[in-house]
């Protein structure tokens, strides 16, 4: 078995192979890296910054409430794509256009360098549809909305790179994993889910918690119906479900809904839960 | 004597002088395994054995104080086997 560690998006990363060369799993390393880059909100110039940028210059093409058309990357817009999914199938709780209620809870740059003081009211957040609009090569947002792929991207990175890598794979992306093939066993690749090891064979997993990324009076979750750091009974949801995107969603989902409700709407979706 | 010459000759002492230093210095100052730590470890602080852990590497983040409540379909298989990662909070 081939394995690689590395760190990105935030995080620690692994990549496991079976069958699979190291160079492989340097380039799978060097994706990741690139669309880190791409996808950061900390760095002004990368594609996503300037994409929230647009959102400011209308375009009198476009209507004076949204922003011009920009070109997008595949990958973007790919994301794009799935973020508008991912609120419909989470009833709008996963909404990546809650980057303005981020901001005003203080979350304005990178972790490591601190809160700022919270903004006296939190941004009223639109439905996401309403917000953000694509078509091929292009998206434009609604003037001052801005968006935060960090919910959406770690999961659908790891189903597309478990895809590109082989058949017997895992990709861990800081949590949020795709576990493809059956592992070393062929009965599946074992991993730690809760206070269990699982055995998961073409399944993923992800964990949604408020426990990191926390400051005082406020956390990076923030709940789309209130734009606030979420209230809920809950610190942290790991889920299972056929990809790492869907886990991801299930997961932010349940934690907002909390301990009442969180296993009634799982239980038509996942495979397997831990509630803390 | 040329000017060259004496150039030469010093470039020449120099160089045997950092030789001849460099080996004196090395042949004065032996590896003592036996040398105190510096500065003096804390004698107070208990010496602790890694303990073998059969959780998964990295090491795990920690958790809330209360066990999670872990719901699995049928299909989904629990093992003894050490995680060779998990899944976690980012």
């Amino acid at each position: 078995m081939e394995s690689l560690k590395f760190t990105a998006l935030g995080g620690d990363c692994e990549l496991f192979g079976i069958d699979v060369s190291p160079a492989s799993l340097v380039e799978g390393q060097a994706w990741v890296s690139r669309m880190h880059a791409r996808l950061t909100r900390f760095d002004p110039w990368s594609e996503l910054s300037r994409f929230n940028d647009s959102a400011f210059t209308p375009h009198p093409e476009t209507g004076r409430r949204f922003g011009g058309w920009v070109a997008v990357s595949r990958e973007l817009e790919l994301l794009l794509r799935e973020s508008l999914r991912a609120f419909g199938e989470s009833n709008g709780l996963v909404h990546v256009g809650v980057l303005p209620a981020l901001r005003a809870a203080g979350y304005t740059r990178d972790f490591d360098a601190g809160p700022t003081p919270p903004s006296a009211a939190p941004p009223t957040l639109a439905p996401l549809p309403e917000l953000l609009e694509v078509r091929r090569g292009e998206a434009r947002l609604l003037k001052g909305a801005a968006i935060d792929l960090g919910g959406i991207a770690k999961g659908w990175m790891a189903d597309r790179l478990a895809e590109h890598l082989g058949t017997n794979v895992l990709v861990n992306l800081c949590g949020d994993l795709f576990a493809c093939g059956g592992g070393e066993s062929g009965e599946g690749w074992p991993v730690g889910f809760g206070d269990k090891t699982l055995l998961l064979k073409d399944m993923g997993a992800a964990t949604s918690g408020t426990t990191k990324r926390a400051w005082a009076g406020g956390h990076h979750l923030i709940d789309p119906r209130t734009g606030l750091p979420a209230q809920t009974d809950l610190s942290e949801v790991s889920v299972l479900a056929s990809t790492a995107a869907d886990a991801e969603i299930y997961a932010k989902v349940a934690l907002l809904l909390g301990s009442r409700d969180a296993a009634k709407w799982l239980e038509t979706r996942s495979s397997g839960w831990s509630l803390t | 004597m040329e000017r060259a010459t004496v150039l030469r000759a010093g470039a020449s002492l120099l160089t045997v002088a950092a030789f001849v230093g460099s080996g004196s210095y090395v042949v004065a100052h032996p590896k003592n395994d036996a040398a105190p730590l510096q500065p003096p470890a804390d004698t107070n602080v208990a010496i602790r054995t890694p303990v073998p852990s059969a959780s998964a590497s990295p090491v795990r983040s920690a958790r809330a104080t209360l066990p999670p409540r872990i719901t699995l379909a049928p299909g989904v298989r629990p093992t003894e086997l050490p995680g060779i990662t998990f899944t976690h909070v980012s």
